[in-house]
């Protein structure tokens, strides 16, 4: 009897742990008044949880980016100047009084705003860190390299007739034949003509992109059929070292999406961004998933 | 020991099974949950690094941006609540509001409840598109309830002379080319002006109209539109005999080139008769543009408010453009 007993503990003990855990973290008064109406009470705690849902998790992720900036990134009086110098431009644009201003932009004062144009300008600065840290890994990830491009398309359905002017444009372009004009006499995409970064990660068409990686020198490549069967790409690639490439990689880099989520997600990580209370983590993992460290 | 287990080894099993089973079972509801921290008696809501971020501190922080609009927003929605009862009626007008306005998003636009969630929560600042149209229409009871007691201000002979209010019934006689009726529109406008001629008079005119009106929304309810004014929508020239009868008055057979021909009747230029029309609210609103937050405030007042902050009450009247607290 007595052994069916601890059994029956055992089995309870391990269905109560069932309910541990996933905390709401609470403010200290949340019971005070802020304000009152017959009935009505509207607490801190009412006021408290309507804020977080309306930030959903910006704020969050805003004081977190913060510290992560300022313990990355030292305050130097040339980053100051930088910031003070937005601040008087903004200030030089205003038809309406600073406090006002201000106060629409949400700050009370001129040194939150500052200290917010300050952690703005770090950020980017953290993304430059991040670049010249790991610019060797980076490239060897990426596969930078810069080249132009000229599209045939297949007009009618007439394949025979696009390879002609495929091998036509190919051999103007050997004459010495500026590639614009070559391009501007046979190209479906003009803009394609024009020297373009292009990396592992270029939304180009597959067949091209297999091209783009394989070679490793300024060349002229032949006719490419996309993957489609709906034309022909003639791909000149015009620079493949690594300092000639440098500016526009670093430039696409900054301009990417992706690239920005994934840095943001390593100093995050790096840093061990925590989260305690299980309202800001659902809203965090809705609005800004990429911040989330990967190990939780 | 030893004797009970090999008398009761089937049990035994089953018995370990179990605790195999609740065991795993813990460990799986609660391997995702997060961690909590507690530092000096304060919730912590997030570190980075050695940093703790308190629910106090993101109070603070969330209070600067967001604080004084959420605190007026809850402010109107409780004002709302503690004077417009909520009843069945007017809970089924919110569900219809909802979901009409849904499906007319889905169907016409391909996204639907999630989409107008957004815009609820961002342009207005509601938790999500339900709550936005249950207030809107709660506030408009509101202001209807307001208006109603104190119509006899807002009825003014300025107010008479510029929107010309009245109650109007009619009756339609739908044609669907009324420039080219055919034999059996005619036959039928002509037995309804006969009918109307020798048989019904002004004091049966809702008869008339609930049997021969060929308008579906009012020919049940006797031919009645409700209140109309100077600012409603109507076709021309049934808006211009409206506005020109008297009390107690029937119009000639009037024609309109889009639908067929109305019999109109003036049944009451008495506000007592149009005070809860939610066009004379509508009315009333436009020529005072103000009186919405007004009614705000002075429902409010009448609960007798208190604030804690005054800065707060402060932002509460400038949002509301009201200048006098009462007290």
């Amino acid at each position: 009897m007595k052994k069916i007993k601890l059994l029956t503990i055992t089995l309870l003990t391990a269905l109560l742990l069932v309910g541990c855990g996933n905390k709401t973290a609470k403010i200290s008064n949340g019971n005070d008044i802020l304000i009152q109406f017959g009935n009505t009470k509207i607490t801190k705690a009412d006021l408290y949880s309507s804020m977080l849902e309306a930030d959903s998790g910006y704020t969050v992720i805003n004081i977190a980016n913060k510290i992560i900036v300022n313990a990355e990134i030292e305050t130097t009086d040339e980053l100051l100047a930088e910031a003070q110098d937005q601040i008087a431009a903004y200030k030089a644009s205003l038809t309406e009084d600073w406090q006002t201003a201000l106060e629409k932009l949400g700050f009370e004062t001129e040194e939150q705003l500052l200290e917010q144009i300050l952690s703005s300008i770090k950020g980017k600065k953290l993304i430059t860190k991040y670049i010249d840290e790991n610019f060797e890994a980076l490239t060897q990830e990426y596969a930078p390299l810069i080249a132009r491009m000229i599209y045939i398309k297949y007009e009618d359905n007439d394949i025979e007739k696009a390879k002609v002017n495929a091998d036509l444009a190919i051999g103007e372009i050997k004459a010495g034949v500026d590639f614009k004009v070559v391009a501007d006499k046979y190209s479906s995409a003009i803009t394609l003509a024009s020297e373009n970064i292009y990396t592992r990660y270029s939304e180009v068409d597959y067949n091209v992109l297999q091209y783009l990686l394989a070679v490793m020198e300024p060349t002229l490549s032949s006719p490419i059929e996309n993957s489609t069967s709906s034309g022909i790409y003639i791909v000149q690639v015009t620079k493949t070292n690594v300092e000639q490439v440098k500016e526009a990689f670093i430039s696409s880099l900054n301009e990417s999406d992706e690239f920005i989520n994934k840095v943001n997600n390593h100093y995050f990580t790096k840093h061990g961004f925590t989260i305690y209370d299980v309202k800001t983590f659902e809203f965090i993992k809705d609005g800004y998933p990429t911040y989330l460290p990967k190990e939780k | 020991m030893k004797e009970f287990l090999k008398q009761n080894w089937f049990v035994a099993v089953i018995a370990l099974f179990f605790i195999g089973i609740s065991i795993y079972y813990a460990y799986d509801q609660n391997k995702d949950n997060l961690p909590s921290k507690v530092v000096d008696g304060k919730d912590v809501v997030f570190s980075v690094d050695d940093t703790n971020v308190t629910a106090d501190e993101l109070y603070d922080e969330l209070y600067k941006t967001h604080g004084k609009s959420e605190l007026f927003l809850k402010f109107y929605m409780g004002v709302i609540d503690a004077n417009v009862e909520e009843t069945t009626e007017l809970k089924n007008q919110i569900d219809s509001a909802i979901s009409q306005t849904v499906s007319y998003y889905t169907n016409r636009y391909g996204y639907g409840l999630e989409y107008l969630n957004q815009l609820a929560k961002y342009y207005y600042g509601y938790p999500d598109f339900p709550s936005y149209v249950e207030y809107q229409i709660k506030a408009e009871k509101l202001y209807s309830i307001y208006i109603k007691e104190h119509a006899q201000e807002y009825v003014t002979e300025e107010f008479i002379a510029k929107h010309n209010p009245r109650v109007i019934s009619y009756c339609l006689i739908k044609l669907d080319d009324p420039k080219k009726p055919t034999a059996e529109e005619t036959s039928r406008l002509d037995a309804a002006k006969q009918a109307w001629a020798n048989e019904y008079n002004v004091e049966n005119f809702a008869e008339f109209a609930m049997k021969y009106s060929e308008d579906a929304s009012t020919a049940s309810g006797g031919g009645v539109l409700g209140y109309v004014d100077d600012k409603s929508s109507l076709v021309d020239a049934f808006l211009k005999v409206a506005l020109s009868l008297e009390e107690g008055q029937v119009s000639d057979w009037v024609f309109d080139e889009n639908y067929g021909y109305f019999l109109i009747k003036c049944d009451s230029k008495n506000y007592e008769d149009y005070a809860a029309d939610p066009n004379f609210l509508s009315t009333v609103l436009t020529d005072n543009p103000n009186l919405a937050n007004e009614i705000i405030w002075k429902y409010a007042q009448s609960a007798n408010i208190t604030f804690v902050d005054d800065s707060v009450k402060e932002y509460i009247m400038q949002q509301l453009n009201v200048d006098k607290d009462g007290e």
